[in-house]
């Protein structure tokens, strides 16, 4: 590197460092914002961590379904199960059969069970699927055992599945796919909208006339076009979902990049020879940075959002597979009857956009103090 | 000096901003008599239009508020006046023109809009009524063809034109005071000169009273009667205008007059430009906040504020260093 | 302005050939067809059925049979509703949607405008935070969890209003307003913004300066410049309330434009998906029209060239 350049990044440095600096305090007097990030954390703690604590604590997976137990209301208590039929040991516990069909095993309680013994059974490990890996039942009694069942804190849906555990599933489904669309778009964006504002002249006209035209499209349309299409599987979404939403990026980035293009510091750095990538690169990127993350933030929302959008119609993810959009379809269907499996998806969902809203109106506000006032 | 019209005692606005205190005016007194014109001189930051802006009651509050002194126009206390009363004199029997006459007019509205309403809110008038007076005050501010252009919108004239457009607006209920902000440090140079000659024919005409704020004292020189010169949110020279450019009193006076080319000077090149920058209102030096610039700085200037000495009928200054000295 | 107005509409057709070209060989050259997904279908039936929507044909020669079909107005026959051109699902079903997104925009705009001005003219106090927290629930509240939510408690628990289906205003309203209350937070917000940017301008110290009362001042001196940034957003967002009442005819039963959309996307039909992409495409390009007219009614710096 020479001097020359080593000066101007270090200059950039500076300025740079200030300017974050400056964010980050206002950042943090932002109450809302900074309530709104402990809320994100604990969604996406609770959403990342919910379903291996509830299965380890209670055994509730998000696609078990117990049909016993459908459509329980929410509750802290643990419940007792339909009387099942023991089918025989199991390690150190046995493995009992419930009137539909599904085996449970309890450990803890090894031995063979006298007929008509009267035991209540902890379910303390995930439901089996079927009796293959259980030792041979010898002296098969038809044993009644009540079974004791984890606790349902937001209640079970009409298949007896655990709401909370297909909630934090859901929410897992929404902000990965949310996510991953938004860094989808934020790349395209980014490229084609650096490539448009630097390059200039006629690639520029040809790229934004593009971006026009695709703005001018309904563009919902154009997911739900994609997706019936390529089919319904979740990393389509996504990529359909980005595919067509980088085009606000592009614009942004590119008008950060004209701007900037004219200031001082770029014609002194290219003054000083500079050479274009690198003015790109080390000048011209980072300052149009602020803006992009800020509509970061604000896109990672509007893809769940969206996400959501196409579960509810039908188009997203597929059963047994859950987001939050899907839980809120299921939940419409069946609010007539179960109010709590709409209003507790609905309720997630709608913080979880609350606090990504917050957070990125947070972003922008420190970050671009001008805006505010 | 005649019968005032507009008394300020000391006066002090002040800005509660999340960087502290800001005291952007602390205790300025002027008066204005009845078709005097006053020359408010000074920096920016100097307070000066937040003196003007105080007098008209357009200080937003907050962050702003009036931490002492009176405001008296032609017998009334404006700061005790009510919201009612003081609307009733703005735009009326004190008018305002800005700085900058291409965002000071309302763009989404034509000229005939912004003009007329004047009329009718102050003397009763319907749009019909008010459209001839306005038309005549355009042509009297040298607005060509004013007739046809009463629909137009501010973009179709010229920074000079709109510059005229707003005096005709302030003039249009005649008023006793007219409060002229840097009303030419927007347009070109040529253009300043037309709207001072503006400006000064038009105070003759109606008898008008007016403060002309500027930080040019060139501007100053062939337009007022007398000239307050204000540094740090506080006034720091009083006298006429002829007097002060001959006797300058006050070094930040006279620094300002050095560092500004004059006619009758026969060795033009030496300007002398005033050392440093104008200290920001939130952070004045303890004293007289002149010390750090000043060349004939005393010991007791970095402590004290300076007390006023007075060399007869409305001349004076704030200055340690001038005790003694003859008038 | 008449030139500049037939310039946008003959710039209109550019536009549409595009999308109605990249719509075509985007469905057409998925896999699948219209007739898979159903049970098996004897082989001559099923010859019968490509030969009379013309799916025999090589796909350049379906393409410009489609073309030439659309110039005169003919979208074509549906294949999930065999009977049923896809003119005349349109004119069944748009009619309702409209009238949904009017009564939607109507109280969109009144909720909007009125929140983001107390917000402006109030900056900073309760009112303003109150309002535009209020703008913030809108917005993260998605019409998908708002309507069932309304219809719980307006139409399930206090029986004010009609859960679902069509015919009088009392059924309007529930739906209009779910699908416009995200739209009444955005304006408010946008509002807000716009005002707040006047209010601190010259010219509203200058209106000041002159002794306006502050209703004169809002109204006449500050709404017209505090709109512009609402305006822009209307076009492109009247658009996508249509998108936004697919949703709301689904919960609601409104016999709109929407379930067909989703029909049609489930079932390839690919007239029907194509014909509504094209109503859709063609109302965003007017409403952009629109807007841009209302802009420069709004603003004279503005000139139509």
């Amino acid at each position: 590197m020479t001097t020359v350049e080593a000066a101007s990044q270090e200059v950039e440095l500076v300025r740079g460092t200030s300017l974050w600096n400056d964010a980050w305090k206002r950042l943090r007097k932002n109450r809302l914002a900074v309530w709104s990030s402990v809320i994100m954390v604990l969604l996406v703690v609770g959403c990342v961590t919910g379903p291996t604590l509830t299965q380890l604590i209670w055994g509730h997976t998000f696609d078990h379904q117990n049909l016993d137990y459908g459509a329980q209301p929410p509750s802290f208590r643990t419940h007792t199960l339909v009387p099942g039929e023991v089918v025989g040991p199991s390690g150190d516990g046995v493995a009992v059969r419930s009137p539909h069909g599904d085996v449970i095993v309890s450990h803890g309680a090894a031995g063979e069970l006298p007929s008509g013994a009267n035991l209540t059974l902890r379910r303390s490990g995930p439901p089996v699927d079927g009796v293959d890996g259980l030792e041979p039942c010898r002296r098969c009694s038809r044993v009644r055992a009540p079974v004791e069942e984890g606790p349902h804190w937001l209640g079970t849906d009409f298949h007896g599945r655990d709401l909370m555990t297909r909630i934090f599933k859901g929410g897992q489904v929404s902000l990965l796919v949310g996510l991953l669309a938004a860094v989808v778009s934020a790349t395209i964006g980014v490229l084609v909208g650096s490539v448009a504002g630097y390059l200039g002249g006629r690639v520029d006209a040809l790229l934004m006339r593009f971006v026009d035209v695709m703005y001018s499209l309904p563009y919902m349309f154009f997911v739900i076009i994609l997706v019936t299409v390529f089919g319904k599987h979740l990393w389509l979404i996504f990529v359909a979902l980005g595919a067509v939403g980088w085009l606000m990026t592009a614009r942004i980035v590119r008008g950060q990049i004209l701007s900037l293009k004219e200031r001082e510091f770029v014609h002194a750095a290219r003054s000083l020879g500079v050479r274009g990538p690198a003015i790109v690169r080390r000048h011209l990127i980072p300052n149009a940075l602020g803006p992009v993350i800020v509509y970061f933030t604000l896109t990672v929302p509007t893809m769940i959002r969206q996400e959501a959008f196409l579960s509810f119609l039908g188009l997203g993810v597929q059963p047994p597979n859950a987001s939050l959009g899907w839980l809120i379809n299921e939940g419409a269907n069946q609010m007539l009857v179960f109010w709590w499996v709409l209003v507790f998806p609905g309720a997630i969902l709608a913080i979880l956009l609350f606090a990504m809203n917050f957070i990125g109106d947070g972003l922008r506000d420190a970050l671009d103090p001008q805006m505010k006032s | 000096m005649g019968e005032p019209l507009l008394t300020v005692q000391g006066l002090k606005t002040w800005f509660r901003t999340d960087d502290g205190l800001v005291k952007a005016v602390d205790g300025v007194s002027f008066e204005v008599a009845v078709g005097e014109t006053l020359g408010l001189v000074g920096e920016s930051g100097c307070g000066k239009s937040v003196s003007a802006l105080s007098v008209m009651g357009l200080v937003p509050q907050p962050p702003g508020e009036y931490a002492g002194g009176t405001i008296h126009f032609a017998g009334r206390d404006l700061l005790e006046a009510s919201d009612r009363e003081l609307k009733k004199l703005r735009g009326n029997r004190i008018a305002m023109i800005f700085q900058d006459p291409m965002s000071s007019l309302n763009p989404y509205l034509t000229i005939e809009r912004q003009l007329t309403e004047v009329l009718e809110l102050h003397q009763g008038m319907s749009r019909a009524q008010a459209r001839p007076p306005a038309i005549e005050m355009l042509e009297r501010v040298g607005i060509p063809e004013a007739a046809a252009r009463m629909n137009d919108y501010p973009h179709q004239f010229s920074g000079g034109m709109r510059q005229r457009v707003m005096i005709a607006m302030a003039l249009l209920c005649e008023p006793e005071l007219l409060i002229a902000d840097e009303p030419t440090t927007a347009l070109d140079v040529t253009i300043q000169a037309q709207i001072l000659e503006l400006i000064d024919d038009l105070k003759r005409d109606f008898g008008t009273a007016v403060i002309l704020i500027t930080h040019d004292l060139g501007v100053v020189a062939g337009m007022t009667d007398r000239v307050l010169v204000m540094y740090g949110g506080r006034g720091v020279e009083e006298g006429s205008t002829e007097d002060l450019f001959e006797r300058p009193l006050h070094p930040y006076t006279q620094g300002l007059l050095r560092s500004i080319p004059r006619l009758d000077d026969d060795e033009p090149d030496d300007l002398v430009p005033i050392g440093g920058l104008p200290p920001h209102p939130s952070d004045l030096p303890p004293g007289c906040p002149f010390n750090p610039r000043c060349s004939r700085v005393l010991d007791r200037c970095y402590e004290d504020y300076p007390e006023i000495v007075r060399f007869g009928e409305g001349r004076w200054t704030a200055c340690w260093d001038v005790e003694g000295k003859p008038a | 302005m008449g030139l500049f107005v037939l310039r946008r509409v003959a710039q209109l057709v550019p536009t549409l050939f595009v999308i109605v070209s990249i719509s075509f060989f985007i469905i057409r050259l998925s896999p699948g067809s219209p007739f898979t997904s159903e049970r098996a279908i004897p082989p001559e039936v099923l010859a019968d059925l490509e030969a009379k929507y013309g799916f025999d044909r090589p796909l350049m020669g379906q393409y410009f049979l489609y073309l030439g079909n659309l110039v005169q107005g003919d979208l074509g026959m549906s294949t999930k509703y065999p009977q049923m051109s896809v003119t005349e699902i349109i004119s069944l079903g748009f009619p309702v949607t409209i009238q949904l997104g009017a009564v939607a925009l109507v109280w969109a705009l009144l909720l909007g405008v009125n929140g983001g001005i107390i917000g402006a003219l109030r900056q900073n106090t309760k009112w303003d935070h109150g309002a535009m927290a209020v703008a913030m629930v809108g917005i993260s509240l998605p019409t998908f969890v708002l309507g069932p939510l309304l219809v719980l408690v307006f139409a399930l628990s206090l029986y004010i209003f009609p859960p679902g289906l069509w015919g009088t205003w009392r059924h309007i309203l529930l739906p209009g307003i779910t699908l416009g209350t995200a739209y009444a937070a955005y304006i408010a917000r946008l509002t807000r913004g716009g005002m707040l940017e006047v209010v601190r301008s010259d010219f509203v110290r200058t209106a000041r300066a002159k002794g306006l009362g502050e209703l004169v001042i809002t109204w006449r001196h500050m709404l017209k410049g505090g709109l512009l940034p609402v305006v822009t957003f209307l076009g492109p967002s009247t658009a996508n309330m249509l998108v936004g009442s697919v949703v709301i005819e689904k919960i609601f039963a409104t016999p709109g434009i929407g379930p067909y959309l989703v029909d049609a996307a489930f079932n390839r039909d690919y007239f029907l998906v194509m014909g509504i992409v094209l109503l859709y495409s063609l109302f965003l390009l007017t409403m952009n029209l629109v807007v841009d007219l209302v802009y420069g009614f709004l603003d004279p710096r503005i000139r139509f060239e």
